[in-house]
């Protein structure tokens, strides 16, 4: 990395000695790659918040739908940027359910040791031809797209479905504390093809009173977005059926298990597909 | 891998029996995925990803029909010497006492800190292979194969101490069920 674009963009560091996202997540969803750290830190959220893994379970299926929903429309490529980890139904292992062998995954984390995690795990269950974990910043999207069309899995000259699922409520500083998730976005939406897709989903506290039982979450740095804000993400994009709700009233029909809530907006996240016309 | 760690790892699959001391650290290949990352996580994503594919290789012993009799003595030491803090070495004592319920030959003992010991040796490990026996001593950037009879010997007289002021393999379950309490306790602080 260049040093004029490290002093911009100062890298996250590593520790862990802290919970991680991408594990304190798989903790959530039952997975087996979470550490003492994160356990402990999602048993406490879960303690303030008892719904968490629902939220989370509800997340994990609104991108199996879109995963499905993007592939019946022909798509066959997925940038996933902020993936975590590959693990308990993620992108490669739902598009390899539904049409086996056809897509091209390139996973995209900040962490290197979620990325080497990550490339290990694809040793396991992936195929290198057609899966790809890149280590690259989601503020840095020229630089960022360079590595993901440098793996060769992906083609970016052809339409691609960019997915920014639960990652742009972690803050993206750059080093004047600017949060610079919303103009990253705004470039990841210039540097795809016409026919491209963009799934985002985003935690809120819109309609949801719990803002203050999900302090914990200020150790994860987190930042709500209101409806209107996750629609401004998707720009000039076209906003496919039903718009920007919330991830378990998206296509529920898509699925045949649901997170189990009293009402849609338990599940405290906004989320939506765009496509450029 | 380093050419002189080859040897090593070729022959520990056929060995009768396979007996190492660690003071201060946990093997390669008994380690859990955190402390692996915790102690590459400086490096790039290529290189820790390199780390853990070497230690999955390492990890053949645990899919082999016919592995050796593996005996591990383990300082006290080498569970607080460990890095990335108290969570870490909660999960690498929990996967360590996993694989030694889970596999019958794997026999895992502790010297606890309050045993005095005349001295702490540096880690070695004794290869019985049979016919060529020898012992495996390893430095920062290398590691000796020593097979001279004397050099055995002295090895040999080391490990009756080790093994005399172990816990037994029961006890060290215990002792380290009770230090994985006592760490998290820490962590909660």
């Amino acid at each position: 990395m260049a040093d004029s674009v490290r002093d911009e963009f100062p890298p996250h560091g590593v520790d862990l000695l802290n919970p991680s996202p991408a594990r304190v997540y798989d903790f959530l969803l039952g997975g087996d790659y979470c550490y003492e750290t994160d356990r402990r830190f999602g048993e406490q959220a879960l303690r303030v918040f008892p719904k968490l893994r629902a939220v989370a379970r509800a997340n994990r299926l609104f991108l199996h739908r879109v995963v499905r929903y993007l592939l019946r429309r022909g798509v066959r490529q997925f940038v996933d940027i902020g993936a975590g980890l590959p693990t308990m139904g993620h992108t490669h292992q739902v598009a390899d359910v539904f049409a086996p062998g056809e897509s091209q995954v390139v996973y995209v984390d900040h962490e290197p040791v979620t990325v080497a995690h990550s490339r290990v795990l694809l040793d396991r269950d992936g195929d290198e031809k057609r899966h790809a974990a890149v280590h690259a910043d989601l503020r840095d999207p020229d630089r960022l797209w360079q590595q993901v069309a440098a793996t060769g899995v992906v083609d970016l000259d052809r339409p691609v479905a960019v997915l920014l699922i639960a990652v742009l409520h972690l803050r993206q500083l750059d080093s004047r504390g600017v949060d610079v998730g919303p103009r990253a976005v705004a470039r990841y939406r210039e540097l795809c093809r016409p026919g491209s897709y963009l799934a985002i989903s985003h935690l809120t506290d819109e309609g949801v009173p719990i803002r203050a039982k999900l302090a914990a979450f200020a150790e994860l740095a987190a930042v709500w977005r209101s409806k209107q804000e996750v629609e401004a993400l998707f720009g000039d994009f076209e906003l496919v059926e039903p718009g920007v709700t919330w991830t378990a009233s998206w296509h529920p029909e898509e699925t045949v298990r649901d997170a189990g809530f009293a009402v849609p907006g338990e599940s405290a996240m906004w989320a939506g597909v765009g496509r450029k016309v | 891998m380093p050419e002189w760690f080859q040897r090593y790892t070729g022959d520990e699959p056929h060995a009768n029996e396979v007996r190492a001391w660690h003071s201060e650290r946990i093997p390669a290949w008994l380690e859990a995925e955190p402390y692996t990352f915790a102690m590459f996580a400086p490096e790039s994503a290529d290189e820790i990803a390199d780390h853990l594919r070497l230690r999955e290789e390492r990890r053949v012993l645990f899919s082999s029909s016919s592995p050796p009799r593996y005996h591990v003595v383990f300082s006290e030491s080498s569970f607080w010497r460990s890095p990335g803090g108290p969570g870490v070495a909660v999960d690498q004592i929990r996967h360590l006492l996993g694989l030694a319920a889970e596999h019958d030959w794997l026999h895992v003992r502790v010297i606890p800190f309050e045993v005095s010991m005349r001295y702490s040796a540096p880690d070695f490990t004794l290869m019985s292979m049979g016919d060529t026996d020898y012992v495996y001593v390893e430095h920062l950037n290398g590691a000796l194969y020593l097979d001279k009879p004397e050099d055995r010997h002295a090895y040999e007289e080391y490990w009756k101490d080790v093994v005399r002021l172990a816990l037994t393999e029961a006890g060290s379950r215990e002792f380290l069920e009770r230090l994985v309490r006592e760490l998290r306790d820490r962590m909660s602080r």
